[in-house]
This record gives C-alpha cells, sequence and structure tokens, in this order.
C-alpha cells in the first residue's frame, strides 16, 4: 500500500459537508479520476494532476467563503464559536479543525503557522469581523493542505516481518474515509488517542458503531454504482417502439432502485449476499411499477414491493442492470452476460477478436435475439468465451429492453434455458430465477462479490498475497451466513486493514 | 522558499494589447520575466520564438476512398485538392503542410505484434500517441509524446494541455495522453474549466483580484510549508514522485502569483476579445458540454484556449481530442443530419455492438463528417496563424498533427493512417509535400510483417524536432516501446 493515498472526490466532498456544513459538491469541478480493476480508487493511481492543483485552489476557496456564512455545523467541532470567539477559542478552532481534518492531532509547528495566518487573514478579506477572517484563511489552508488531501500512513517501525502496525490515528483516519467516505468525529479520534483501536473487542465495537451510522450508506452507495458500472449503462431507447419512454427519469429511478435494495439489505435486514441475488423484494415508484407490472405506489420516493418471485430475484432482474445492458430495441444477451461473467463471477476475459462485426439479421431461421447469437457465436473460437457469456445472457431473454417479462420474442416463445460450468460442475438452469438461485448457492460468486469489495476497500487488486486473507474473510463470512454487514465488519478488522506492508523506501 | 522571478509591474498589459488584441513579441514576455525567471537561461535567445506541438484528435475510422489528395506524390498543389476530398478544405495551407500517406500503427492492431493488449478501438487509442502496448487494464504502457515533450520544453515543465470535446476518461479507450505508463491523463471537455485552469482566477475586475492575490500568496506559502514538512519524512520513491509532482504546481501557482498577481495566464496575457472569454466562461450553464448539440461549440472554444496558451507561452504542447474511441455524436450540423452516432456509422451499422442492420449510405456520412473535421482543422490553424511571432506566425512554428484513431472504421484497420501534419516547426519541417512513407510497391500490405512504415518515427521525428531529448541527453532514437516499431526519423519530413 502506498504510504499516501489521495482522498477521493467524494471523501473531499463528504468531508467539507460533514465538518462545515457545506454541500459544495466541489468534485464536479475536479478532474475526474480513471477506474483501475473496475474501481475509481485505486490507492497507487490516485494522483493530483497539475490542473487539479488549482481545482483544489478554487474549490477551497469557495467552500470557506460558505463555511463562514454559517458556523452551525463547524460550531459542533468547535463550541467555543458559539460562545465567546477569543484568542482561546482561536487555539481550539485551530486545534480541532486541523486535528479533524488532518485526522490527527496538529505538530506544534503547524499550529504556529496557521496561527499566523489566522491572524494574516484580518487584512486579506474585504467582508466579516477579524475573527471570521480568520475562520475563513485557515479553512482555505487546510483545504489546500497535503495534510488534508492526502491519507498519511508513514510509521516505518516495522514489527513482525516487513508489516508495520498502523498507529491509532492512523487507523482511525482509515476507518472514517473506509466507513463513511469521509473524516473521523471525535468519538473516533478519542478511542485512537486512547489506543482502543488497538484492540479487538474495542475496535470491533467501534466498527459496528460505524456501520450503524447513517454516513456508512454513502459507502454502500459508491460501492454499488461502481460494482453494477452505472457510469457505463446506458438508457437510450427507441422512441417508437417505447412510446412515453423518458430516459432520464427512468435511469434516475432504476439506478436508485438498485442502490436502494442494497443498501436496506445490507443496514437494515441484516441481508446475505445469496439475498443480493435472489431476493423478489425491491423498492419502486410509479416508473418502475410499469415495468414489473404492479400497481403503482402512490407518495413520493421509492416504496416496497413484493415482486412476484417466479419472475424476478435479486439485483440482476431489476431494469438497472436489465435495461442498462440492452439496446435500443432489444436485450443485449451478451452484454448481460458478460457484465455478469466479469463482475458478479470474476471471470477475465482476453480482448475482443479483431472484426468481430455484426449480429447476423433477422429472417429465415433466425428469429429471436437468442437465434441471432447463437448464430453469431457459434464457431468454436468464440464458444471459448461464449459458452461462458451466452448461457447467463440467455437466462435474461425472459426480460425485454425495458426489463419488462415477456414470454414471445419476435412471434417465437422465449428459450431462457442455459447450462453453464460453475464451480466445476455444469449448472442446468430455466430462466433468471434459477439462474439467481445458482448464483446464490455459487461459491465462485461469493468469493467474486467478497473480493470485489476487498478492491474498493482497500484501493487495490488482490495479489498473491492475499488468498489467505481472501480465504479467512470467506470463512468467517460463512460462520454468519454470508452476511453483507459481516463483510464490512470482516474487511475493517482484517489484519490487512490494520497494518501495512512496509514499503521499499 | 525562494522566488526567482523578477517583479515586475503591470506594463505587461500595454506590451500585449496589440492589433485585434493579439500577443504581440515573445521577446517582450521573456524579458518582463513572464516566462518564469527559473526557465530564463534555458529558453534564451530571447528572440526565437519556441516550436509548440498540437494534437488535433479524432475518433473512430475514416472514409478512406475520399480521404487522400488525389495527384501524385510530391510537392502539394491546387490540384491535390479537389472539391470532393476530405482534405479541400485545407486547400490554401498546403504549403505549410505534410500530408503523409501509408503510416501503419506500431504496435500493430490485428493482433498481429506479440505481447498487445486490447481491442482495436483500445490499441488505436492508446498506442497513437504512445507506441507502447496496453497492459491488462486496456492503459498504455508508456508516456505519450506531447507529455513527453512537454516534460522537457514547457516553462515550468508543466504538463501538456489535455483537451477533450464530448467525452472523457473511461479507461484506455477514451485516452490518449500518457503522464506515465498506465497513468492516463484525464482529458478536460468543459472549456470553461479549461479557461480556469489556464486564468487560474477568475476572469473579473481588477480590484478584487489584488486582495485575492495577496491571499493566495499567503495561503500557498503556508502549503508549501505543509508540503515541505511531508517531504522531509520518509517516503517512498513513489510516494515521493506523488508529492512532488503536486508540489511542484504548488510553486508553479505560487510563481505565477509572483509574476504577474494573476492567474496561470498572467493577468496582462489576454488576447482572447472579452466576449469570447464571457462566452467560454459561461460554456455550460444551460447546457451539458457532453450533449451532442455542443459538439462543434465546445471544440472551437477548445481551440481558442489553445492558441490562447501557445500564444502567450504559457504551454507549448496540447492535445485535442474529438470524443472517444467508440464514441462520438450523432452529427446534425453543417449540413448533416445523421441518425446514428459516429461510432456506428464508423462500422456502418445501426448498432455499437454490431447487432443492428447495415446503414444505407454511410460511407458518404463519414465523408461529410471527415470533411467536418477538416473545417474544424482548418478552423485551428486559422487561429495560429493568425498570430505574428516575427519570424513568421505561430502556426510556421508549430507542428499541428491531424491524426485518427483508425483508417478504415468497420475493419478497425491500423494501416495508412489517416495524417496530415501542419506548419513548419519553425524552419524544421519541408513542408508542402504529399508524401508515401513506405518505400513498398504494395504499401497496403497484407502481408503483415512486410509493413514498414510505422507510426512512431513519426512521433520520434516531432520530439526531435520540437527539441526533446532522449534520456542520455542525445536525440530520441526510437520513441515508444522498442520492441516495436522502428529506430530514427522519418528524413522526408525534415529540411
Amino acid at each position: 500500500m502506498p504510504g499516501l493515498v489521495r482522498l477521493t472526490h467524494r471523501q473531499y466532498d463528504f468531508a467539507v459537508r460533514d465538518l462545515l456544513g457545506v454541500d459544495s459538491n466541489a468534485s464536479n469541478e475536479f478532474v475526474s479520476d480513471q477506474e483501475f480493476y473496475g474501481f475509481d480508487n485505486n490507492a497507487a493511481k490516485l494522483n493530483v494532476p497539475s490542473n487539479q492543483v488549482s481545482r483544489y485552489q478554487i474549490a477551497a476557496e469557495s467552500v470557506a467563503q460558505k463555511a463562514v456564512s454559517d458556523l452551525t455545523v463547524l460550531t459542533r467541532s468547535v463550541p467555543c464559536l458559539g460562545k465567546t470567539r477569543d484568542q482561546a477559542c482561536r487555539d481550539e478552532l485551530l486545534g480541532n479543525v486541523l486535528k479533524l481534518m488532518f485526522r490527527r492531532p496538529a505538530s506544534a509547528a503547524e499550529l504556529t503557522r496557521y496561527g499566523a495566518l489566522f491572524a494574516a487573514g484580518n487584512d486579506l478579506y474585504s467582508e466579516g469581523d477579524a475573527f471570521t477572517r480568520g475562520v475563513r484563511i485557515v479553512l482555505e489552508g487546510a483545504l489546500q493542505s497535503p495534510a488534508f488531501l492526502y491519507r498519511a500512513e508513514l510509521r516505518d517501525q516495522a514489527l513482525d516481518g516487513a508489516v508495520v502496525a498502523l498507529e491509532g490515528y492512523e487507523l482511525a483516519g482509515r476507518l472514517a474515509l473506509t466507513l463513511w467516505s469521509s473524516l473521523p468525529d471525535l468519538t473516533l479520534m478519542n478511542k485512537a488517542a486512547s489506543g482502543a483501536l488497538g484492540k479487538d473487542a474495542e475496535l470491533e465495537a467501534e466498527v459496528r458503531r460505524m456501520i450503524a451510522d447513517p454516513r456508512s450508506a454513502r459507502v454502500l452507495d459508491d460501492f454499488y454504482a461502481q460494482w453494477l458500472e452505472f457510469g457505463k449503462l446506458r438508457f437510450d431507447k427507441d422512441a417508437s417502439a417505447f412510446p412515453g419512454y423518458v430516459k432520464a427519469d427512468f435511469e434516475k429511478s432504476a439506478k436508485a432502485e438498485s442502490l436502494t435494495f442494497a443498501r436496506n439489505l445490507t443496514l437494515q435486514t441484516n441481508g446475505t449476499i445469496v439475498d443480493l441475488f435472489t431476493s423478489p423484494v425491491s423498492y419502486v415508484d410509479a416508473t418502475l411499477a410499469s415495468v414489473y407490472g404492479v400497481a403503482a405506489p402512490t407518495g413520493a420516493g421509492l416504496s416496497r414491493v413484493e415482486l412476484d418471485p417466479a419472475q424476478r430475484a435479486g439485483l440482476f432482474t431489476q431494469p438497472a442492470f436489465l435495461a442498462g445492458h440492452a439496446d435500443a430495441l432489444d436485450g443485449s444477451p451478451i452484454h448481460r452476460g458478460a457484465y455478469v461473467q466479469k463482475r458478479v463471477l470474476c471471470r477475465e476475459f482476453g480482448s475482443l477478436p479483431a472484426n468481430v462485426g455484426v449480429l447476423p439479421a433477422r429472417g429465415g431461421d433466425i428469429v429471436t435475439t437468442r437465434d441471432q447469437v447463437e448464430a453469431k457465436t457459434s464457431a468454436p473460437q468464440c464458444q471459448a468465451c461464449h459458452k461462458d457469456i451466452n448461457p447467463v445472457g440467455f437466462a435474461y431473454e425472459s426480460f425485454d429492453s425495458l426489463g419488462r417479462f415477456r414470454t414471445v420474442d419476435h412471434g417465437e416463445n422465449v428459450d431462457a434455458t442455459g447450462s453453464l460450468m460453475l464451480d466445476g460442475q455444469q449448472a442446468a438452469f430455466s430462466g433468471a430465477v434459477e439462474f439467481a438461485a445458482e448464483l446464490g448457492a455459487s461459491d465462485k460468486a461469493k468469493r467474486c462479490y467478497e473480493t470485489q469489495w476487498f478492491r474498493f476497500a482497500y484501493g487495490r487488486k488482490e495479489g498473491n498475497d492475499d488468498a489467505c486473507l481472501l480465504s479467512e474473510i470467506d470463512a468467517k463470512l460463512e460462520a454468519k451466513d454470508y452476511s453483507l454487514k459481516e463483510l464490512l465488519v470482516a474487511l475493517t478488522t482484517s489484519r490487512a486493514f490494520r497494518f501495512r506492508a512496509q514499503e521499499d523506501l | 522558499m525562494k522566488r526567482a522571478v523578477n517583479k515586475t509591474g503591470l506594463g505587461r498589459r500595454n506590451f500585449l494589447r496589440g492589433v485585434g488584441g493579439v500577443a504581440v513579441g515573445l521577446p517582450f514576455l521573456e524579458s518582463l520575466g513572464f516566462v518564469s525567471g527559473t526557465a530564463h537561461a534555458q529558453n534564451a535567445p530571447a528572440t526565437t520564438p519556441p516550436r509548440r506541438f498540437v494534437t488535433f484528435f479524432q475518433c473512430n475510422g475514416a472514409n478512406m476512398s475520399k480521404l487522400w489528395p488525389t495527384g501524385a506524390y510530391g510537392a502539394l498543389t491546387a490540384g491535390h485538392f479537389a472539391t470532393d476530398r476530405t482534405l479541400y478544405p485545407l486547400a490554401n495551407y498546403r504549403d505549410k503542410l505534410l500530408v503523409l500517406r501509408n503510416l501503419h500503427m506500431a504496435p500493430k492492431g490485428f493482433g498481429q505484434d506479440a505481447n498487445t493488449n486490447g481491442d482495436d478501438h483500445s490499441k488505436g487509442m492508446g498506442h497513437k500517441l504512445t507506441a507502447a502496448p496496453l497492459d491488462g487494464s486496456g492503459f498504455a504502457t508508456g508516456v505519450s509524446v506531447d507529455q513527453f515533450i512537454a516534460s522537457q520544453i514547457n516553462p515550468q515543465k508543466r504538463p501538456a494541455m489535455t483537451l477533450g470535446v464530448h467525452q472523457s476518461g473511461g479507461g484506455g479507450v477514451g485516452s490518449i495522453s500518457y503522464r506515465a505508463a498506465g497513468q492516463p491523463v484525464t482529458s478536460e471537455v468543459n472549456p470553461r474549466l479549461s479557461f480556469q485552469d489556464l486564468m487560474g482566477i477568475n476572469y473579473g475586475a481588477a480590484p478584487v483580484r489584488d486582495l485575492l492575490t495577496d491571499r493566495r500568496k499567503s495561503v500557498l506559502d503556508l502549503v508549501s510549508a505543509d508540503f515541505e514538512s511531508l517531504s522531509a519524512k520518509k517516503l517512498s520513491k513513489t510516494d515521493r514522485q506523488k508529492l512532488d509532482l503536486h508540489f511542484s504546481t504548488i510553486r508553479d501557482l505560487e510563481t505565477q502569483l509572483a509574476a504577474g498577481g494573476g492567474g496561470a495566464v498572467a493577468s496582462g496575457c489576454v488576447p482572447l476579445a472579452a466576449a469570447r472569454a464571457a462566452q467560454i466562461s459561461a460554456a455550460d450553464s444551460g447546457v451539458k458540454v457532453s450533449d451532442d448539440a455542443q459538439f462543434k461549440n465546445v471544440g472551437r472554444m477548445q481551440m481558442d484556449l489553445i492558441a490562447l496558451a501557445l500564444a502567450c507561452d504559457h504551454n507549448r504542447v496540447a492535445t485535442l481530442q474529438w470524443g472517444r474511441g467508440s464514441g462520438g455524436p450523432i452529427f446534425k450540423w453543417d449540413g448533416m443530419s445523421h441518425t446514428y452516432n459516429h461510432h456506428k456509422l464508423s462500422h456502418g451499422n445501426t448498432a455499437d455492438d454490431n447487432s443492428g442492420s447495415a446503414v444505407a449510405g454511410y460511407e458518404q456520412m463519414i465523408a461529410d463528417i471527415d470533411r467536418w473535421f477538416a473545417g474544424e482543422y482548418v478552423y485551428l490553424l486559422d487561429k495560429l496563424n493568425g498570430y505574428d511571432e516575427g519570424n513568421g506566425t505561430l502556426l510556421d512554428n508549430s507542428a499541428v498533427l491531424w491524426l485518427n484513431e483508425l483508417s478504415d472504421g468497420k475493419d478497425h484497420d491500423f494501416r495508412d493512417l489517416p495524417c496530415v501534419l501542419a506548419g513548419g516547426a519553425g524552419g524544421a519541417l519541408k513542408t508542402g509535400q504529399f508524401l508515401n512513407l513506405s518505400k513498398r510497391a504494395d504499401a497496403r500490405q497484407t502481408n503483415f510483417p512486410d509493413l514498414d512504415a510505422p507510426h512512431n518515427k513519426l512521433l520520434t521525428t516531432i520530439a526531435n524536432v520540437m527539441g526533446a531529448k532522449a534520456a542520455d541527453g542525445g536525440a530520441v532514437k526510437h520513441f515508444g516501446d522498442t520492441r516495436y516499431g522502428a529506430p530514427g526519423n522519418y528524413q522526408e519530413l525534415l529540411v
């Protein structure tokens, strides 16, 4: 693991919101990060390109200005702001703000220079009183400081072999950034200071407190949006085939549904990995209700609904997946199948061959989408990959381009049967619900899901050295029926999380 | 923290408002210490304007039957630019052009080179400026030529400007510029932000700016101290590189503040008309810059900013990426009224995933798109040609490379790449020619090992013309991964 890891843009936004009450979405203006191994928070790749530096500068100025216009939220961390703003309060401000923003107590030198900056602020603004100007300029500085922008884990005293224990504050920083996508609160910082985080039972208790805190929902949303590849889904549909379809509304509802489903399973109903793949419960609005063929709910937002378990099971019979991996007129077995293989079964594919060409046009024996795909991919060199892609994709042929259930495709009955090598055995299924049950029963699927979380939570691709860790996590989870919440606990109390390999200097 | 720059007054503003607001005489800029003091000695003698390199990058394939000039290889004449040819809009620039045929991409496509990952779109994007193969994630395994050159010849060694239109990022197939192996540079597609990056502060009124400038100096002073403190700790090599990259930009900002009290481009250097600056500052007001309808608008704003940066010598290297590999807008302007987007037309198909049906007349649609891009390339050339630098125009001092991701789009072909170079690069390039860079009778080889005009040699040539050096301090011998392509320059391009 690198010793310096830049905050993700989301962590920046949430830090600013939690500490200062500023809803800046500053990161909308930041240079986007690229995706590595499925996620955009790869620790080794996160960097600050040169144009990003001035974006940080402008964001810092804007955030600081907004923060001082309403100090209510900051006052929770600096209580004296609500009482007397004197020299002692200045000291309290500097101590607490820098401690929280830097995720460690400020050094004497830092307190001195930020104190000098505070004083200088009086001559550098045209609005606000002297104290407010001081607050504002200190925030501008701290928001651009590497101590804020980078997670620094630099203790180099090796313990056993070449691993280093994260020192209390370092672990607190990691916990907050991983479980809340934000800064630690004072409770967490105090536990770090007291050494509590070094004790197994206390660490676990704190982790559970953090997961139960509303801030953990952000991390779940972030993970699922990336794992489900929300950024790559396309919802363009043919207007004449789907009259009344409004892309923006559909996309928004569909994404919200899948995120809510996953979040509630994890945090509210102690759901499991198996539930993710198989649960027929979901959360719909009027748009989604029409996809499912159920009554539109009354009221705003999403309402819980129990879908027909003969038709629907889990995330991959939801419209975000089905419609997002489809084209303008039809579903796409190849896209749906390839996604599930890559992200749910962690199958690695090589490059597409050159000159793949088009699916054959419909006509003669080629009637359904399945016919087209089979005709195109039957050659042996295609089957090397398509024997794994196609059966999965065909299981979803019971759903059209929007994700609506159907039994007929271009005049012929839908054939959603398939057979796939899974966990070393041939698994046969008819339709998406049976396939979902196979996923739920599959060790590969569970291990893949754990691996995806590993990459996201640790910001790196699993290496050979991680095989033991991943096995341990899997074993722990098996003992807890693969609870989604317990996975978060396991990831943040593991040895890999509490120690880091010493890098070559 | 010592600042090695002359503190000057704002008299610069007077020098720079030349005819029509055009920046006048770079020697004035340098003598005022605008090109920062640390680079002062390296950029001397002040009388020779520096060379610039711009890449104008078009994605997907082209209509190869209409692309190349009609007529013999050799000196370009009016006859080469018949009205039905894609390059017709470039007719008036023929004396400043090099039209280069039969380049093939190195590493090759179609799986013809060993150990090359990625599909042909990803390769077409990732190999183009790097001449290096892709890693397992689809990212190039080497630095791109624009960043390579920028890191050596730019003021403050700042990175090249990396701008885009429509969509950026999105993995290897979205990136052409790389700061290092596996480190793609995300292109900026919002002209408001490109402008902001360049100007540093909002293009606003003067009085507030003085306070802002002083404030920024104080804040950056403190931030630098924080960087010094962190740098003093024991850091791994990669961590130190990461931190140094960030810190050097902080120092760059401080230098600019000290030099001009303004933003990234000193406040006096304003060749953009105020009305245009206002438009660019409002580029995303009420519209999304990624909308198809904004494609041309955004492209032209980005080109204006490239010209600004080059003319003011804030940056000497820029890349403009139009769209991304396997993407692109639906063209519904300037006489075009298509139903399918660029990628689909590049395949002549109604679907991106080749599951649709053929689009009748797609070849002409692609030719129309190519021709439209030729017109936008001319817009850029016109802008650069509008600056008089004393020894010629800014265009004369530049090399402006128009490159494509692919040649034939349907096949994802990597041979006979569309390639036009404009500008004399300060007298180094022998312009006015239509060249066949292959020495073989049948240049368009079906025997892939016989392909003899790898595009990496073009990158080598450009790097050398721009004055970049190899690690040993000598000329660049073989740009890109040395397992692919070939060493040396294309001598026929050089004076």
